[in-house]
């Protein structure tokens, strides 16, 4: 048997927000060194160009400008209705004033009023939900407060119910659910889902690293890991037990044990956190079931894309009908007819991600999992969606490559013990949220 | 206001007993004759307040047996008993005012898609024998689980009585308050007869999916109710529905409150910041310092005070998305007793039918969708037999079924296709569970849908604002969205109550 060895952190889940995490936790004290390890289990979700944008404290704590990573902010979220007609909102807030206003002026005068409103329900809501991560039952005493009755609102307030509130403009209503939704799941519909455009205004959701050129996100995470002293363990955790009062051991299918009194996941959707019966998110942007593909279309030249927009985030959902259809479809186990997706123009690939898929599919009430045949009709489907949207612009497809992640069903989860296991609440900011809860669970916070 | 009086003179002609009346030396006035209604005014009344109860000509609420097939009799509204407020049938004394049950703590059978079925005890701490012998696995489990949520229930029970929310300690609370219900069912239990069971009890006239945050809490909800005493169970009252509200009226009675069955209040008639009265229809005014209002909150505030007196971060609250989910109840004449063998041993019991889980994440879908093609599959479909519990609602050898179907797509406006489809469900949902009854169906009364609940936290937000501060002094509200949950409760009508009593002698020590 391998030695025990003693941490103050682990986090499973080596992706972006695990190492970002990992190596702001041990940076938290000046003073004192902490033992912080970050396991790869082998099920992170693939680090494709859509990482998630890095928050400007996580930025500033890593001295990332020192890393030679470009980071290139998204400059434009565009919805794609038809061939000629287009509605995006832009980082630059004038920018979409502009825009909205040459949409119709009503809107526009509504924005203001509108991000404002969101941007404090965020503010509240998102350190009630890290407090709850940490297992401090916040949630009941949170909603025993004064102010209680509004938080239960914000909290299970429906994106459906937010938009309609506010605007009339039925595009616009689609396209800020498609920006706020598809990239967490959910269809609008759901209690609390009014929380999703909350979390998309904040500012760290529209930062996207990895340029073209200079090291990749995760490489410049992963030296900000090293110069950390972060150790990186590679292998699956086959258990987590309790130790004593205090301690836990995180087994490694290695045989290797690592002793530590604090354990969290890197995302929300870990799977393997799902697989060793973390409980629920409190979140209610947790995605509940179902998976996410994305498909690479590397095309045989460079494409241009529309209103050669470089640096934007394309949204095809066509309406908010479309996505509740989507997302009903994929919980009764069927591929939608036409998938709404989102993609990225990077080189000469399309990134698409296509949010509402089967965790599992069902033919004729018989269930089964992803088999190749499956993934290859995706990719088809989706090609043909690509050409819809893009009017033809899709031309001499070279491959495609698609990736399902799914979030494991809940079937093993039985028994979730004491061996409490920690994940940050679900959000756009995925790398902040991590880096928020490791730092104030080292601090004891 | 005179002027306005008069101005209404010319159309009161018909009722001209109220023309331009004015009636004080009240001390209390209820709008609405609901449950909730019902229980204010004999709370206010027994309080030593003199109170007027305005029926608004609705005294449907204790209509005797429908026959809706030849020889076979229903009772509208609620079919059973499982959350009535025990401070309120203490307080009001309800038990010697004729509040009966023919059946106490009912033994539930749950039917199951592959055709299992599972009889559990009434009693929920006894549930776990049964639970146990199903699953080996499980059985542990499931009795940790329903000890943690009963005492979850207990604890959380004032905010379903719309008050504030308890501080109890515990982890295990917090998981209930915002997990979804199969999120929360998966991370406890393997096997699938017990979730789909578990499921089937919470999404019961539930808005919230199987897999949308905060459903769970429904169940809990649920849990935290007793019926004749047990928490957690569920009753068949004596006279159903009517029978329940025939005792909340004797108790009103009892407490000398004044029914005016005719009455209709039209107007919330506001002095300064304060109510000061009601405008009847016809133009009479009845004046009283307090009002406690049992109407829907539209009606209650927007339309009986108007927006431009309430305050305008309330009038939020007012405005609630239409619903889209909603229940159906549907009564079954049946000739002779159900076909099987099974069902005939279980006539006196309650009887689920517990979809699996893709039925049910289908049927939600297909009831949002409004059933273009009909309903999907099965529902959740909970049935009793009122004939094995009263003499005389089925000619000799036949039985009533009283069912409750959920999810259905709820529509104000009904066509003959939308019966069809209800019909066609209850029909194919029947016979799951009592195969080979189908040809002994005579007839099915299917009534309006009623909207689906929202979720427990959402609903409880509401409700507390809503009871809260509307900017008018002596204006009290329990009107249905009051409530938290479905059934025969009355703490929202007890809270109501309490409060304006307690505004009564604030008064009375200021003056």
């Amino acid at each position: 048997m391998k030695q025990r060895r003693q941490f103050d952190l682990v986090i499973i889940g080596a992706d972006a927000p695990g190492l970002a995490a990992a190596a702001c936790a041990a940076r938290a004290h000046a003073d004192i060194a902490l033992r912080v390890a970050v396991v790869r289990t082998g099920e992170e979700a693939p680090a494709g160009p859509a990482t998630p944008g890095v928050p400007d404290f996580v930025w500033r704590r890593l001295d990332l400008h020192q890393s030679n990573l470009k980071a290139k902010p998204v400059e434009a979220m565009v919805s794609i209705f038809d061939e000629t007609h287009t509605l995006a909102t832009y980082q630059n807030p004038r920018r979409t004033a502009r825009a909205l206003e040459a949409a119709g002026a009503d809107e526009n005068r509504l924005w203001t009023d509108y991000a404002d409103a969101r941007t404090r329900a965020w503010t509240e809501a998102e350190a009630l939900l890290r407090g709850a991560a940490k297992g401090k039952s916040a949630l009941l005493s949170e909603l025993g407060g004064a102010n209680g009755a509004r938080l239960a609102r914000r909290l299970t307030q429906s994106c459906a119910d937010i938009l309609d509130d506010h605007f009339d403009n039925e595009e616009l209503k689609t396209h800020l659910a498609s920006a706020a939704l598809m990239p967490l799941g959910l269809a609008g519909d759901e209690p609390g889902s009014g929380l999703a455009l909350a979390s998309a205004g904040d500012p760290a959701a529209w930062r996207v690293t990895a340029g073209p050129k200079g090291p990749s996100l995760m490489k410049a995470l992963e030296d900000a890991c090293a110069a950390a002293s972060v150790t990186i363990f590679d292998g699956a955790v086959r258990d987590i037990e309790i130790l004593d009062e205090k301690n836990r051991a995180v087994i490694l299918e290695g045989g290797e044990t690592l002793k530590t009194p604090l354990v969290m996941t890197g995302s929300a959707t870990n799977r393997t956190a799902s697989r060793l019966g973390a409980a629920p998110s409190l979140s209610p942007l947790a995605r509940r079931d179902g998976a996410s593909a994305e498909v690479r279309v590397k095309l045989a030249k460079t494409a241009t894309p529309p209103g050669e927009e470089e640096d934007a985030i394309f949204f095809a959902a066509g309406s908010r009908e479309a996505l509740k259809i989507a997302r009903d479809a994929a919980l009764e186990g069927r591929l939608p007819d036409e998938p709404p997706i989102y993609f990225r123009f990077v080189k000469d690939e399309i990134v698409v991600t296509a949010p509402y898929c089967p965790a599992v599919l069902y033919t004729e009430d018989e269930r089964r999992d992803w088999s190749e045949q499956d993934r290859q009709a995706l990719g088809r489907r989706i090609v043909e969606r690509l050409g819809a949207v893009l009017n033809g612009a899709v031309k001499n497809v070279r491959r495609v490559d698609v990736k399902i992640a799914a979030r494991e069903t809940g079937a093993a989860a039985v028994g979730a013990g004491p061996a409490r296991l920690l994940a940050p609440p679900a959000s756009h900011d995925e790398i902040g949220a991590a880096a928020r809860l490791a730092m104030e669970l080292v601090r004891g916070e | 206001m005179a002027s306005e009086a008069l101005r209404e003179e010319a159309p009161v002609a018909a009722a001209p007993r109220q023309a331009g009346m004015i009636e004080g030396g009240l001390d209390a006035i209820v709008v609405g004759a609901t449950f909730d209604g019902l229980a204010a005014a004999a709370l206010l009344g027994k309080a030593g307040l003199k109170t007027v109860l305005l029926a608004g000509g609705d005294a449907s609420s204790e209509r005797a047996p429908r026959e809706f097939a030849p020889g076979y009799f229903c009772a509208d509204g609620e079919h059973l008993i499982d959350g009535l407020d025990p401070e309120l049938i203490a307080a009001l004394d309800l038990y010697r005012h004729g509040l009966a049950f023919a059946a106490r703590r009912l033994e539930t059978v749950y039917y199951f898609a592959d055709s299992g079925a599972l009889l559990t005890d009434g009693d929920l701490y006894r549930t776990r024998d049964a639970v146990a012998a199903m699953s080996e696995d499980d059985g542990a489990a499931f009795a940790a689980f329903s000890e943690a949520a009963l005492e979850a229930a207990r604890a959380l029970r004032p905010m379903f009585e719309g008050g504030e929310a308890p501080a109890v300690p515990g982890a295990l609370v917090d998981r209930f308050l915002h997990g979804s219900v199969e999120e929360t069912l998966d991370g406890l239990f393997a096997d699938d007869h017990l979730k789909e069971m578990l499921a089937a009890e919470a999404a019961l006239r539930s808005a919230a999916r199987p897999t949308d945050p905060f459903g769970f809490l429904a169940l809990i909800r649920r849990w935290s109710g007793e019926a004749a005493g047990l928490q957690g169970a569920v009753a068949y009252p004596e006279g159903g529905a009517a029978g329940v509200n025939k005792a909340m009226r004797r108790a009103a009675q009892a407490a000398k409150v004044d029914f005016r069955l005719a009455v209709t209040a039209t107007r919330v008639l506001v002095e300064w910041d304060s109510v000061a009265g009601v405008e009847t229809e016809g133009g009479g005014q009845i004046r009283a310092p307090i009002i406690v209002n049992a109407l829907p909150a539209a009606r209650a505030f927007t339309e009986m005070i108007g927006p431009s007196l309430i305050d305008i971060e309330f009038q939020a609250n007012l405005s609630a998305p239409a619903p889209q989910v909603g229940f159906v109840r549907a009564h079954l004449a049946l000739e002779g007793a159900p076909g099987d063998e099974r069902t005939r041993g279980n006539l006196a019991r309650r009887l689920v039918y517990a979809p699996s889980r893709l039925e049910l994440r289908r049927a939600y879908a297909a009831a949002r969708a409004g059933w273009p093609d009909g309903a999907a599959g099965p529902v959740i479909m909970e049935t009793i037999f009122p004939s094995a519990f009263e003499k005389g609602l089925a000619p000799e050898g036949g039985c009533v079924a009283s069912a409750l179907l959920h999810p259905a797509p709820y529509r104000e406006m009904l066509d003959d296709a939308w019966f069809k489809a209800v019909e066609d469900a209850t029909r194919a949902t029947f016979e799951r569970l009592a195969p080979g009854s189908a040809d002994r169906i005579v007839a099915i009364d299917i009534a309006a849908p009623e909207p689906a609940a929202p979720p427990a936290l959402a609903a409880w937000t509401r409700a507390r604002a809503l009871s809260g501060a509307s900017g008018v002094k002596g204006y009290y509200f329990c009107g249905p969205e009051a409530q938290i949950g479905h059934g025969f409760i009355g703490a929202a009508g007890r809270r109501a109550a309490q409060s304006a009593i307690r505004f009564s002698k604030g008064k009375a020590a200021a003056a």
